[in-house]
């Protein structure tokens, strides 16, 4: 036991590349701690890459008949965009916190399979360079990130995109596949002694449901890129109309995988907002039975609404109204948990730190996400509003308001544990407020263009009556939110450089990992406390009343309340 | 870092009188479980293959949905009751079928620790897969002489990709085989117990019931109540 | 184009206005969700804020199964009634189609990138990019795509269809006054997507009658007299500038020698026009061309200017476009435009 270091010395916060092995120190590395840093870096790596497609695409937007961009590139640039915001940013940097943080809030040493844990990342790493080779070689996807055929097939598209395109994704969706496998067997297998499966931390639960989304869906995409690759590499005709195929049934294979997906990349986050929450509000969850049980809920349902995507498909109404019906159902689970976190604020002691400001911006925005959202369930107005900005509206304000602020949320709480130092609160404030406002002028205005006829996926339009304006605001708020990245970029630097050291548990919460030294010891854990309820620090900390004793913890019985012990 | 400071740290993460060593907890992960049930679940191998196996649904679900949604708007040109051999593909089936059979024979010799039987029945397992590959490339290469390929039409291309994506999967089960064959025979499995052998006896068996059902839609079907 | 677009709020149909309906009730609906939800997180930002110097725990609150179960409730009650009305609201705005074989009043055809028109009852002719409607009528829709999924949308006047190229799609779409109605490609077809406008003109029965009268015949102008005798044009030097100015238009263009230009060049591989040999259906049909008000469907408006310039470099206005650039010399351009303006 001696010859183990027992606790590393928080002195360099990052392991460095200088450090004994070096650059193979990060490459060969099976260790879930560093493949999650890893993981993250990458992530944030392809959200600027992303988001500078993002700016040229507003710039092009911010007059009326601009020429800044052609088409052709106006088209490569929104493709990529949503790629590489979907596969290269959102879902790597959820995964990345899984990897990390699932194996630590269960008391475990590793994931259950630390080498196909590492294989799962470099796939994703290289089937990431794969895609964006596509521009080295000339001919970047121009499809869209959903790729319909026939418009994603030759003669339509002679260049090598699609190609590129869909090997691309084939390599990293076979590596979350392979995630998604080790944190359902991590979850079920490596939990600590005495830690039941509904007694995990509600953000290693959504990781363990979200293993399940993984290997349910994206085999769905791997089977619809398969069969386009066959089609343009060898002459198939699956989605060749000339050649007998229907295009249409892309669109279903897709969009089985794609609704799914949105899910893949909200659920995480929830289980963030789920962690941060409670610690700022020195509450326990509300209700976790409700929490745990509607994420589950929304696996099962996210697997029967993907039609909502082709409601101007003209499938008949039998088919549009029951596919509306679920989507519909799909608000009571989110409901469900808007609810849970403001009664876990309520009668708290809500202390305002930047992650819980993320947190609680969160609530508003993915509450506009979540009506737009249900208004698409809506089957009469989907007609209306489908393929308009109106959706590019409501997907960034579930997508970047919901899971983006969640997931900054996550950041601020978790970087004391990963890195040792604390994230400068006066810069966070800063990149709060910066976000807030920078996103809401991106987005908002863009519900109002919807509206008003300006259909999405154009690089240009004509000068029509009060749409050159709006879509001014809209790109000026875009620069104010990439300048509210950067202030990120530079309070991570900063912070890295000379923040302030934080101890093992410096927001005084109470789940595993911060049972551990930040950073945590290469092996995670020395010792654990006892496990007898969700909260094990807490039960630690208040002999006398720990979550166990209480009686409200039972369902069945509640109402009975009991003041904690002030020690 | 000094024993001293390691004890003073250790004092200050303050985790009670009750706390378990992690070396400890880290043997008790792998505890032995105590029903049959949590012998088949808990185990992390097999629990990675049928987890695996079920995403292995999802994508072949897919193929053969796309498979019977063209089936069922019909098909111009060749299809599967003129262009294939139901008799000489009967025959390499019946090789697949019975590999599912030795191979549990080989699980048995596993337990039983009869080194000799359990590399025995492998090899044939695998060769019985060898010969269905073999049939496989023969029933391809005649379809591709009658020029049946995958550009031809609907049914050339539904019929590669479906079987083909199926092929793979035997040829990667092939690969499985014989290094468990060869790892057998270095004695690696001489305890009577390998949860790799038996996640590939579960890929090998899921394998098998996949071409039951591609044999049953794409053969027997057409070719009898077509 | 006109000047003001149409919005999802502004009407002209009982289709589009069911929807509108459903749109500002739901709206309404979750402005209320929006407000309680943004009011209780207000207030828990006030009341429940952390007081300096107080670091006492608040009461442990582990849950409330009947506050759980109210907002389980909640919501799945809001979304029954909002699928009671959309159940109801969806015959309104997407009326059923009648008999199966219920042959069409207007098929649509989705072009990369352009819009055909073809009006198979009302005299039986095929135009581009305008489309002409009665007024208070309403037809009933076929969509078809040429190569790739396109979207029709005019937000006024009815829903959104996908014109796809695997299977016809069938709608209702209706106009309640005259005037002019804005729309656009809904679904990304690639290229110059953005340029896929669409115009529609709603008229009242009488004007929309005479209309398809002329429409169904072949222009006057498709001939002009004196088109027998007019010599083979001599090819005259290209201009050196990348589109041509305004000035570069003669006065008083030869619209029989146009016609000469435009029967002799690859204009005729493409296009057609009624009367002549043109009848090619690659690309728009040009039979009365000069009756319409817009270019390239809806990159510019239709001017003897745009239209010379519009010949002479395409790529420049529309990149993408699958017509090639004309570099005519100056008198060519001239009476090829005059002659296009001509087909009225």
């Amino acid at each position: 036991m001696s010859d183990i270091p027992l606790v590393p010395e928080p002195v360099k916060p990052l392991p460095f590349l200088s450090e004994k092995e070096g650059l193979l120190s990060w490459v060969a590395t099976v260790d879930h701690k560093l493949l999650g840093i890893l993981y993250i870096l990458t992530s944030v790596f392809f959200l600027l890459v992303g988001g500078i497609e993002a700016l040229f695409m507003r710039i092009q937007l911010g007059t009326p008949q601009n020429t800044f961009l052609s088409p052709t590139a106006y088209n490569q640039l929104f493709t990529m965009h949503g790629t590489t915001m979907i596969f290269l940013a959102v879902m790597p940097v959820l995964i990345g916190f899984g990897v990390y943080f699932l194996p630590l809030q269960i008391g475990a040493r590793d994931m259950a399979f630390p080498r196909l844990n590492s294989m799962s990342y470099w796939l994703f790493l290289f089937g990431g360079l794969l895609l964006y080779y596509s521009f080295v070689s000339g001919s970047a996807p121009q499809g869209g990130w959903f790729n319909y055929p026939t418009l994603s097939e030759k003669p339509y598209e002679t260049g090598l995109g699609s190609d590129y395109w869909a090997l691309g994704l084939a390599v990293t969706g076979i590596g979350s596949v392979a995630g998604g496998i080790n944190f359902i067997v991590t979850a079920l297998t490596l939990r600590a002694p005495g830690m039941r499966l509904t007694q995990m931390p509600m953000f290693s639960w959504t990781v363990f449901i979200n293993g399940f989304l993984l290997i349910g869906a994206l085999p769905f995409l791997n089977a619809a890129l398969a069969m386009l690759l066959a089609d343009r590499q060898l002459g198939a005709h699956f989605f060749r109309v000339q050649g007998g195929g229907d295009s249409t049934l892309y669109q279903h294979i897709f969009w089985a995988f794609g609704h799914p997906e949105v899910y893949i990349m909200v659920l995480p986050a929830f289980g963030m907002l789920s962690e941060v929450i409670p610690v700022f509000s020195r509450k326990p969850l509300f209700g976790y039975s409700f929490v745990a049980g509607s994420t589950v809920a929304i696996l099962f349902l996210s697997f029967g609404v993907y039609a909502h995507h082709m409601f101007t498909a003209d499938l008949g109404p039998v088919w549009n109204f029951f596919f509306g019906a679920a989507s519909a159902l799909i608000a009571v689970p989110t409901g469900v948990k808007i609810f849970t976190w403001i009664a876990t604020m309520w009668g708290g002691k809500i202390r305002f730190t930047t992650s819980m400001m993320f947190a609680t911006s969160f609530l508003i925005l993915f509450t506009i996400g979540g009506i737009t959202g249900v208004t698409f369930a809506i089957v009469p107005i989907d007609w209306q509003t489908h393929n308009s900005y109106y959706v590019v509206a409501h997907m960034h304000y579930v997508l970047f308001g919901g899971t983006a602020m969640a997931v900054y949320a996550g950041t601020y709480y978790w970087f004391p544990k990963m890195t040792g130092r604390m994230l400068s609160e006066k810069w966070g404030k800063w990149h709060f407020w910066l976000t807030f406002i920078g996103f809401n002028a991106t987005f908002f205005i863009q519900h109002i263009l919807g509206i008003i006829g300006m259909p999405r996926r154009v690089y240009t339009y004509p000068d029509l009556a009060g749409w050159g304006i709006m879509n001014l605001i809209s790109t000026i708020g875009a620069f104010l939110l990439a300048f509210s990245v950067l202030v990120f970029l530079i309070n991570v630097v900063i912070s890295l450089i000379k923040g302030e050291r934080a101890s093992d548990n410096p927001w005084d919460a109470w789940t595993l990992e911060w049972a551990t030294t930040s950073p945590p010891p290469i092996h995670n854990f020395d010792q654990l406390p006892p496990i007898k309820g969700r909260r094990p620090l807490w039960d630690l900390k208040y002999p006398n009343d720990q979550d166990w004793m209480r009686k409200e913890n039972d369902p069945m019985k509640n109402g009975e309340k009991r003041r904690s012990s002030e020690e | 870092m000094s024993t001293d400071a390691r004890e003073a740290r250790r004092a200050e993460m303050n985790l009670g009188k009750d706390a378990t060593n992690a070396r400890d907890m880290m043997a008790q992960n792998s505890q032995s479980p105590q029903t049959p049930f949590q012998k088949i679940l808990l185990d992390p191998s097999k629990m990675l293959m049928v987890i695996f196996l079920l995403s292995e649904l999802s994508f072949f679900g897919a193929l053969i949905t796309t498979y019977l949604y063209y089936q069922a708007g019909g098909i111009k040109g060749p299809n599967a009751k003129e262009a294939l051999n139901f008799g000489q593909t009967a025959i390499f089936t019946a090789f697949l079928l019975g590999s599912s059979g030795t191979i549990f024979l080989a699980d048995r010799a596993l337990v039983k620790r009869n080194r000799r039987a359990l590399v025995f029945w492998l090899v044939v397992t695998a060769v019985m897969g060898l010969i269905f590959i073999v049939g496989q490339g023969i029933e391809y290469s005649t379809l591709i002489n009658d020029n049946i390929t995958m550009s031809r039409n609907l049914f050339g291309t539904t019929f590669f990709t479906l079987t083909g994506f199926h092929g793979m999967h035997v040829i990667a089960g092939l690969l499985a085989l014989s290094i468990m064959a060869l790892l057998a025979a270095l004695g690696d499995f001489d305890s009577g117990h390998s949860s790799a052998l038996t996640a590939v006896s579960w890929y090998w068996h899921f394998v098998d019931v996949v071409w039951v059902i591609l044999f049953t839609m794409i053969y027997v079907i057409p070719t009898f109540f077509g | 184009m006109p000047p003001v677009s149409g919005s999802v709020f502004d009407p002209d149909s009982p289709q589009v206005k069911a929807m509108s309906d459903l749109f500002i009730l739901s709206l309404v609906i979750g402005l209320g969700v929006l407000m309680l939800v943004t009011g209780l997180v207000i207030w828990n930002i006030i009341r429940y804020r952390r007081r300096p110097g107080d670091n006492t725990e608040p009461t442990q609150t582990a849950g409330n199964t009947r506050l759980e179960v109210m907002w389980t409730i909640g919501p799945f009650a809001l979304a029954t009634i909002l699928m009671v009305l959309t159940l109801i609201y969806m015959g309104i705005s997407d009326p059923p189609k009648t008999a199966a074989d219920q042959q069409p009043d207007i098929e649509i055809v989705g072009h990369q990138w352009w819009w055909e028109y073809r009006y198979l009852k009302d005299g039986n002719f095929t135009t581009a990019n305008e489309l002409h409607v009665p007024t208070g009528k309403r037809l009933y829709i076929r969509y078809l795509s040429s190569d790739v999924l396109h979207g029709w949308w005019v937000p006024q006047l009815g829903r959104q269809m996908d014109v796809s190229p695997a299977r016809d799609n069938y709608t209702w779409i209706q106009s309640d006054t005259p005037g002019q109605y804005y729309g656009a490609c809904a679904f990304y077809c690639g290229g110059p997507h953005a340029w896929m406008l669409i115009k529609v003109v709603s008229q009242p029965q009488a004007q929309y009658d005479a209309w398809a009268a002329n429409q169904s015949k072949a222009s006057q102008g498709a001939n002009p007299p004196g088109a027998e005798s007019a010599a083979v044009p001599a090819p005259t030097a290209p201009a050196n500038t990348v589109t041509p100015s305004a000035q570069t238009l003669k006065a008083g263009g030869d619209p029989a020698r146009g016609q000469k230009i435009f029967l002799g060049n690859t204009c005729i591989n493409c296009h057609a026009i009624n009367g002549t040999n043109a009848q090619a259906k690659v690309g728009p049909n040009l039979s009365h061309f000069g009756a319409r008000s817009i270019i390239g469907a809806g990159v510019m408006n239709n001017t003897p200017e745009n239209l010379a310039k519009w010949i002479y470099n395409p790529q420049v206005i529309k990149p993408g476009v699958l017509m090639p650039g004309y570099q005519l010399g100056d008198q060519d351009m001239s009476d090829l435009v005059a002659y296009l303006e001509g087909l009225k």
